[in-house]
């Protein structure tokens, strides 16, 4: 039954691949060619060929912000896998309160982005926030985060693992309520541990649903801009940069579309490459999976 | 019966960190929106110690009328853009996760190509384009547009949790007669629903709290509350904090009651998970 | 569980339905209905309660209605920009801020000047004439100025009264007592002498205006980063950083944090616009109410002329778009927002007006206590630099050599020539 279907496949893949190709895939023909040309609000766009790429890749803070995300995005990605897998793992059994306890666990990732990161800096206020307070105390470190570029992409990292670990763990959580108890129950009457039983049934259940997270969450980690850019603005020196503040500064506050576009495409480039060995792997499993 | 105290023990520390981990910054927002603008900023820092207020909230409703039609707005597009995700996402997850072909496997992994580049350049070339077709300040437009960024990721988490789904259970199913509809709602519906939450859960939480798009596409009529929350936060006279605070903690209360109510799907999926074995 | 599903399944269908009725729904704006893209500060000037809504005076007239578009600062640009750049626009009138303005946007904005040679605004000259020759573009009048922003100097007398001090009359003595001022309470938190909104150029500028009249960038594009009077400026900003006179964050600094620190006692004295004396002294927000005096910001002892430093003012214009309809109804509706009386009360209502005369009103010097400073210093103050296309981007690249400075990664002289050095290619030819 689940061959010769094609006209149902397409019927049923069809609205959503419409919805793609009409708000995004035509617009993006268009941002390549707006890519080729300069352009600003009031002016027509005037075709300059591979320039504005020039511009960008001739620009010392495209790279660093290029590296800057590449290093923040690799922490906070894996560190959320982590950290969401051990949640989840704990979180999966019965209790009383559980769903006030899933819901503060997800409200980071529902409140507004603003209001939470004026409280990150509150507390982290050089001199005399909470926790510099109690870095300073306990272990004798200065955390001025405006001065340290390494420590201004620390709190960066820190508050993006904040706000987006709720994304891995909807995921995971899901996932591991899917495992069948039998399997487990299975593996415990051959003696299996704890700790096998998780390795070697829970693992292997959720293995696919832990690759979305992680492409998905690399895709959107990419384009890293908000916290960031509430944070620290780039500063100090723009060494703090990463690739989505450096994309609004143009667009937004340069107007400048055609080194934006550049730069977005610069950007789809870049996740290409850094979710490609995802993407294989996902591309194999749909192989062999039918 | 030592482990299983053991495993109880360790699993309700690492919930009580973090429970903390999030807890914490929600809760000087929450608390904050209960102070006198006096002492949300204060040295040393009010944690308990204040006398609660509710000038903050009455200001808000008082000097932003705005904001109840932002969150009114914000509604409808929420809901829009994630039953139209859920509807669309569903058959396009069963479609690639049951049926193989080349052309199939190209448009899914076009999916997330699509996916890869930053929406705001996407803004650029959409914007005359909308208003040619007097698009723009709809709440239509807005569903759309939050459907279109969000139903590569659903789309993908539903293949993935329908491909757990045996498909002996289908077989049967369509011995006694029924329609592919009926066993996608009877079957396929039913036994994914943790990915169906899941992917929701992703949806709502992205339509409610959207910003850029909206602002760059409404004007009044579908104006959404993060739009007010900007302009209270504009700085040409100040951020008032307290109401700030006041609007982020009103916005973020219909999301919890939503986790809390739909996090109960996910428990049914382990019965029914535990069952079909 | 399946009929939990279907009861589910139907009550979404109904809120489905209704949602896709109500984005079907839209009414286009009718003809009689003047849009206007602005700062929700522009609609309460307008609007307000203690100078009264003469917009909605304005629109009973015309037998018209007024509807405001109001976003944060950077979206009013953005959506104005992006709104006059269409074939045609329903936003009548737009307001920008002085550094957003460039010539580069002509061609999307009218020009007035012929609109105001048949019906002209009542006492046009008296507006100030730095602020529309930077409005004005070969000869052609593309904004009506409505809203300025003046920096002034803002003194917590109580923290002054306690520490002995007395509050500053040259600026040589806003730097001494800045530092003397500096200090750690007995909570452990640190009173910083002297806080400034942000290390952009537009800041960096009052204090090379206050010491010598410098400028960075004059309004004719004559770039002086590498002069005397900027490189001295900088490294008084650098003094006062490396002795912890200027707040720790202060690489990290905006509006919000500087009104804070004011509000909390934990700044002495400001440089920031006269309207901040509002904020510094709401009961509701500051624990220095009623002590936190604006005076214009004096000028150094060797500068000769002055007494109040030229320091910057930035404004806020009115636009119409090009494309827009009913060009004629637009311009009354700005002709009428600028009238004298118009003015007086839309500064009660809480606006910075342009006209200097407004200040002369008795209900001015009643309801605001720094009018006659402020109406001192409009005198002589100028924008701090001149808007063009690269504006944003010189701001940024002063802003990241001014880091390099206050890390001591670089000196006052490397830093300011390198911003010489980086900005003369974005010049205008």
């Amino acid at each position: 039954m689940f061959e010769a279907n094609r006209w149902v496949a397409a019927l049923m893949v069809s609205p959503v691949l419409i919805l793609l190709f009409a708000i995004i895939g035509i617009p993006s023909v268009f941002v390549i060619w707006l890519s080729l040309t300069e352009t600003t609000f009031g002016t027509d766009p005037v075709f300059v060929g591979l320039d504005n790429y020039r511009q960008i890749f001739g620009d010392r803070i495209f790279w660093r912000a290029t590296l800057n995300t590449f290093i923040v995005v690799n922490v906070v990605v894996y560190a959320e896998l982590i950290l969401a897998l051990i949640i989840a793992v704990a979180l999966n059994f019965r209790f009383i309160g559980k769903g006030l306890v899933f819901s503060i666990l997800i409200a980071p990732y529902a409140v507004s982005e603003v209001s939470a990161v004026v409280m990150w800096k509150f507390a982290f206020e050089p001199g005399i926030g909470v926790f510099n307070v109690l870095l300073k105390q306990a272990f004798g470190i200065d955390f001025n985060w405006t001065r340290n570029p390494m420590q201004g992409l620390g709190l960066i990292s820190l508050v993006s693992i904040w706000i987006h670990l709720p994304f891995t763990l909807i995921i995971l959580y899901s996932a591991i309520a899917t495992v069948p108890e039998d399997l487990k129950a299975a593996a415990r009457v051959e003696g299996a541990n704890e700790w096998q039983v998780f390795r070697h049934v829970t693992l292997r259940v959720i293995a696919p649903a832990i690759l979305i997270a992680l492409m998905f969450r690399y895709i959107f980690a990419m384009r890293l801009f908000s916290e960031a850019w509430l944070l620290t603005e780039g500063g100090p020196a723009r060494m703090t940069e990463v690739l989505g503040i450096y994309l609004y500064r143009t667009a937004f506050r340069y107007f400048d579309f055609g080194p934006a576009a550049a730069t977005g495409i610069a950007m789809q480039i870049l996740s290409l490459l850094v979710a490609s060995y995802y993407l294989y792997r996902l591309y194999k499993g749909m192989r062999n999976n039918v | 019966m030592f482990e299983r105290y053991l495993i109880l023990g360790v699993r309700s520390i690492i919930l009580a960190l973090a429970v903390i981990w999030s807890a914490f910054p929600i809760f000087m927002v929450v608390s904050s929106s209960f102070k006198t603008p006096i002492d949300i900023f204060a040295f040393p820092p009010k944690f308990l110690a204040f006398t609660p207020t509710l000038e903050n909230y009455r200001m808000l409703f008082r000097a932003w009328p705005q904001f109840v039609e932002g969150l009114w707005n914000s509604l409808i597009v929420t809901v829009g853009a994630t039953v139209l995700t859920a509807v669309v996402s569903l058959a396009a997850g069963y479609a690639y996760s049951r049926f193989k072909s080349r052309w199939l496997t190209l448009s899914a992994f076009s999916m997330i190509f699509l996916r890869m580049l930053p929406p705001v350049v996407v803004t650029i070339p959409l914007f005359p384009v909308v208003n040619q077709f007097r698009l723009n300040d709809t709440h239509a437009l807005l569903i759309l547009l939050y459907a279109a960024f969000f139903v590569s990721l659903s789309t993908w988490i539903l293949k993935t949790f329908i491909d757990q789904i045996p498909r002996e259970l289908e077989e049967a199913a369509e011995v006694e007669g029924a329609t592919l509809f009926q066993r996608l709602t009877r079957i396929i519906l039913p036994l994914s629903v943790h990915g169906m939450v899941a992917a929701c859960v992703f949806v709502v939480v992205f339509a409610w709290n959207e910003y850029m798009f909206a602002l760059i596409f409404t004007s009044s009529e579908a104006k959404t509350a993060p739009l007010v929350l900007a302009e209270i936060t504009g700085t040409l006279e100040g951020v008032q904090w307290g109401v700030l605070f006041a609007a982020a903690s009103v916005q973020l209360a219909p999301i919890l009651v939503f986790v809390l109510i739909v996090q109960k799907y996910i428990v049914i999926g382990l019965t029914a998970g535990a069952v079909k074995g | 569980m399946r009929s939990t599903t279907r009861s589910a399944v139907r009550s979404v269908a109904a809120v489905v339905a209704s949602s896709v009725v109500m984005g079907l729904g839209v009414t286009p704006a009718s003809a009689e209905t003047l849009t206007v893209v602005g700062h929700r500060v522009h609609q309460t000037t307008m609007t307000g309660d203690t100078g009264g809504d003469f917009a909605a005076e304005w629109a009973n007239r015309h037998g018209a209605s007024v509807e405001w578009l109001t976003f944060d600062v950077a979206g009013i640009h953005d959506r104005l920009y992006r709104e006059a750049s269409l074939s045609s626009t329903a936003v009548n009138v737009g307001f920008a801020a002085n550094l957003y303005f460039t010539p580069e946007f002509d061609r999307m904005f009218l020009p007035l000047n012929d609109l105001l040679a048949e019906h002209p605004i009542e006492a046009f000259d008296e507006l100030p004439a730095g602020m529309l020759d930077a409005m004005t573009i070969d000869g052609k009048l593309y904004g009506i100025p409505f809203r300025h922003a003046t920096a002034a100097l803002h003194v917590n007398t109580a923290i002054l009264a306690d520490l002995g001090l007395e509050v500053p009359t040259t600026f040589e003595e806003v730097l001494e007592v800045a530092r003397a001022a500096t200090h750690q309470r007995d909570d452990g938190a640190s009173v910083f002498g002297l806080v400034l909104d942000e290390r952009a150029p537009t800041h960096i500028t009052d204090i090379a205006r206050a010491q010598s009249n410098g400028d960075f960038l004059t309004p004719d594009f004559d770039l002086r980063a590498n002069s005397p009077e900027m490189i001295a400026a900088v490294q008084t900003v650098k003094d006062l950083f490396e002795e912890g006179v200027l707040p720790d964050n202060f690489l990290n600094f905006q509006t919000e944090d500087a009104i804070t620190l004011m509000q909390q006692g934990r700044g002495v004295m400001a440089i920031s616009p006269f309207g901040r004396n509002r904020n510094f002294n709401n009961p509701a927000e500051s624990l220095f109410a009623g002590d936190i005096i604006s005076i214009p910001v004096p000028a150094s002892a060797t500068l000769e002329g002055f007494d109040a430093a030229p320091v910057r003012t930035e404004f806020w214009a009115m636009f119409i778009p090009q494309n827009s309809a009913n060009h004629e109804l637009s311009w009354d509706f700005i002709r009428n927002a600028m009238t004298v009386e118009n003015t007086i009360r839309g500064a009660l209502n809480g606006n910075g007006p342009v006209r200097p005369s407004a200040y002369d009103d008795p209900r001015m010097a009643e309801l605001i206590a720094y009018a006659e400073a402020e109406q001192a210093v409009l005198a002589v103050a100028r924008p701090p630099l001149p808007g063009w296309r690269n504006s944003a981007r010189v701001i940024d690249i002063f802003k990241e050599e001014m880091d390099l400075l206050l890390l001591g990664m670089k000196t006052a002289e490397e830093a300011m020539q390198s911003v010489q050095d980086r900005v003369t290619p974005l010049l205008p030819n």
